[in-house]
């Protein structure tokens, strides 16, 4: 008895530690989304979000403030220092490992993200798992306009951007590891999620073209077939301005281009599994209408590297089931000829939008988003070999042939 | 002396606690800095070195059956000798035990206790430990016995979780910086590995030779299983580069699980394995430098020398500066030249046991 009594004293004093490191909830402020702007010199201006949960005083509930969010923007030196700015305005500690989405605005992305991103990494409340976005506006203005008139709560709505990629697919989810690892990789280089805002003033001169046009329609959309969106290009309607849609591409530390929807699309087809994609393509036997395809990858793509002659050389094979959504028409395509004319003019398409996705990385942006550096490095035995090899300088040189192979096994809830 | 009874599984807890917490702390992130990729084949190559060390030891150990390590070094050495190896295995686990809890609450400190003094964390495990010591053999085994199962499954678990970022493509060039880099470090590997030589200590403990040579296999293999997966997961999950950069790879690895915003951070699970591993791989550690001290200095109960040695862990655990010194120094001492003492020093009894039974041969 006389032990048990002892070791229940010992195992007290373990709750030492609350005297330090206890943490009052409703003291905490939770950051839900965080954005990165070059301010003057060297500085940044970080702009966050977060939900109200205290200031409606003690005659006001805390359900009274549910879904109100405040946005503070501080210009510091550094992120961290500026978390602890915006500490002077509040209650308690403003939590930063409760963020969703870390915006990074496209200037910061193009000249100091290791200063100002990477060097955060090792400040304890990042998290692994945080979303990032490089935004084509100032990241104030995005994180602005995704809090205003949200159609479901921001917090949610941050939550949900990795989950919805896999039924919109306009981007590709990137986390801050994700990022990190290729930031850092002599093999490979990163996307960050692409995002911006639809101009209000652009919409309402779209609104004025519409209504002269004939059959009402927008007239302006896009043609969807060959060309994709970039943010604030998608013709949507809504309160919320903010759009995702698209890819940053970065090479090493730097961002030096963007990926459309289109594009993103399919680099998600080539290095995701499971995730589907919708396409509309102009009708094979009747150009002027359209039919709509949803294309799922069967698995990752198979990517091999080898060096011949002193060229890399890279065969990619990608096995995609085909699902036709829509026809706008009633051509009888059950024939075996119409069926194969079909199946081959789809596979040609999603052939060669990856081969000008290629084309566009190899020799536009000298980015190696898809990793194949990674398949190369197969062919050396020691990390110094691999470096004396010097692939980055080799990639735009690289040998890369695509091979795509299409099913077409459903047809929607008709028969062909 | 309050002997205890060891069966194989019991042996091999203790030598799993002596060989595997090094993996919560700051050895992955050193051992990839150093060869990259190539963690992994280090382990094995030092499993190799290892359990040939394991078993010369063990037919040392046959040779002079129920006499422990200390007591084998006395009767082929001579007494002196045999002392001053016991009064230095003292001081290295009590040093070990120091810095087992050092580097247990430095890595609390850094990923969830940021305000607390790290004298108090640290010290909240060494009294346990020092508890556990009090309670005596049979409850230090008995706890180990216990945990080892629990953190065994659980850091399967971890890596299991995590298949959803694994990339396989991480694991290469396969051989990282090359042999040489990968034979300098095998090395330090061994030092990680070698706690399981200290089974020899415990050579009274077991029923006979075979049982404790089958503990210090499995326990060897279970260690080296586990560290080979988890230096592979690692790896495959943040890439060379940036593994060698981490204090705990492990803790990261909790924080990047992600399946969707229900399921996802795994930290506070982790948490628990590390306050756990600390605590028993200190109280293990507490306990063999009493016993060694009990041996060496002839007396019938240990619990006297526990207090002397507590406080020279303590010493241990609290002289390092800060997270930088403890890693460059301390564990230095421990993860990169313990093999010499720990391996190195039986290994020289049973050369020169040979040596002696050749001339004796010789001389009939």
């Amino acid at each position: 008895m006389r032990r048990i009594k002892v070791l229940a004293c010992v195992l007290c004093l373990a709750m030492f530690c609350g005297c330090w490191d206890k943490h009052e909830l409703e003291d905490q402020t939770f950051v839900v989304m965080m954005g990165i702007d070059k301010a003057d010199d060297k500085n940044i201006t970080v702009t966050v979000a977060f939900p109200l949960t205290q200031t409606g005083g003690v005659n006001q509930s805390n359900a009274e403030n549910s879904g109100e969010y405040s946005i503070m923007s501080v210009k510091a030196a550094t992120m961290v220092e500026a978390l602890n700015m915006f500490s002077i305005k509040l209650a308690g500690p403003l939590s930063f490992f409760s963020a969703k989405t870390v915006v990074i605005s496209q200037e910061v992305a193009a000249n100091d993200m290791l200063r100002h991103v990477f060097s955060s990494w090792r400040y304890e409340q990042t998290r692994n798992n945080t979303n990032v976005l490089v935004s084509k506006c100032k990241a104030a203005e995005f994180i602005e306009a995704r809090m205003k008139n949200p159609v479901i709560d921001p917090l949610r709505q941050e939550d949900l951007v990795l989950e919805q990629a896999n039924y919109s697919a306009y981007y590709k989810p990137i986390q801050f590891l994700d990022l990190i690892i290729n930031l850092k990789s002599n093999n490979a280089d990163g996307v960050a999620m692409y995002g911006g805002i639809a101009a209000k003033d652009k919409d309402e001169k779209r609104d004025d073209k519409q209504s002269e046009s004939k059959g009402g329609e927008y007239a302006d959309i896009k043609e969807p077939v060959k060309t994709g969106y970039l943010p604030g290009e998608i013709p949507l309607k809504a309160d919320n301005t903010s759009q995702i849609c698209g890819l940053a591409v970065f090479r090493q530390d730097r961002m030096v281009g963007m990926l459309d929807s289109l594009e993103a699309q399919t680099y998600a087809m080539m290095t995701q599994s499971r995730t589907r994609k919708i396409f509309t393509l102009p009708d094979p036997l009747n150009p002027d209408e359209n039919i709509v395809v949803s294309v799922l990858p069967t698995g990752k793509s198979k990517i091999s590297g080898s060096i011949k002659d002193g060229t890399p050389v890279f065969d990619i094979a990608i096995n995609l089931n085909c699902t036709i959504e829509c026809i706008q028409n009633d051509t009888d395509y059950t024939t075996d000829q119409n069926f194969a004319l079909l199946t081959e003019y789809i596979r040609q398409t999603c052939a060669q939008n990856m081969n000008d996705l290629m084309f566009k990385l190899q020799k536009e942006y000298n980015a190696d988003i898809l990793g194949l550096g990674n398949k190369l490095v197969y062919n050396f035995l020691t990390t110094r070999e691999w470096e004396a090899f010097n692939w980055r300088e080799r990639y735009k040189d690289a040998e890369i042939n695509i091979n795509v192979d299409l099913q077409i096994d459903r047809t929607g809830i008709f028969r062909p | 002396m309050d002997e205890i009874t060891l069966r194989p599984y019991d042996g091999i807890a203790i030598a799993g606690f002596l060989t595997l917490p090094a993996l919560f702390y700051t050895a992955p992130g050193i051992l990839v800095q150093q060869n990259g990729p190539a963690a992994w084949i280090v382990i094995l190559a030092a499993y190799a070195l290892i359990l040939c060390v394991f078993l010369i030891t063990m037919s040392l150990m046959r040779r002079y059956g129920g006499k422990n390590i200390i007591e084998t070094a006395s009767a082929v050495m001579g007494r002196p000798v045999g002392a001053l190896y016991g009064a230095s295995l003292t001081l290295y686990f009590c040093f070990s035990a120091g810095v087992f809890t050092r580097e247990g609450a430095e890595v609390l400190k850094t990923y969830g206790l940021r305000l607390t003094p790290v004298y108090v964390t640290a010290g909240i495990i060494l009294l346990a430990a020092v508890i556990m010591n009090f309670f005596g053999g049979r409850s230090i085994v008995k706890t180990a016995g216990f945990f080892f199962i629990i953190i065994v499954l659980g850091v399967v678990f971890i890596l299991l979780l995590g298949l959803n970022r694994y990339n396989t493509d991480y694991l290469l060039p396969v051989l990282g910086g090359g042999i040489q880099e990968i034979a300098e470090s095998v090395r330090q590997m061994s030092s990680m590995l070698a706690g399981v030589i200290m089974l020899a200590l415990f050579a009274p403990c077991f029923a006979n030779t075979g049982a404790m040579r089958k503990s210090g296999v499995i326990a060897l293999a279970v260690s080296v299983l586990l560290s080979v997966i988890f230096y592979l997961c690692i790896v495959m999950m943040f890439s060379a580069p940036i593994t060698s950069k981490m204090v705990s790879g492990f803790m990261e690895m909790g924080k990047s699980i992600y399946y969707d915003h229900f399921f996802y951070r795994f930290e506070s699970v982790l948490l628990f394995f590390l306050i756990f591993s600390s605590v028993i791989a200190a109280s293990i550690s507490l306990y063999i430098a009493r016993k060694s001290a009990a041996v060496t200095f002839g007396l019938r109960s240990p619990k006297p020398v526990t207090v002397i040695c507590a406080a020279l862990a303590l010493i241990a655990a609290f002289i390092p500066a800060n997270l930088l010194d403890l890693s460059n120094h301390y564990i230095a001492v421990i993860r990169l030249y313990g093999v010499f003492f720990i391996a190195g020093f039986p290994l020289l009894i049973f050369i020169i046991s040979g040596i002696k039974r050749a001339f004796k041969y010789e001389k009939n």
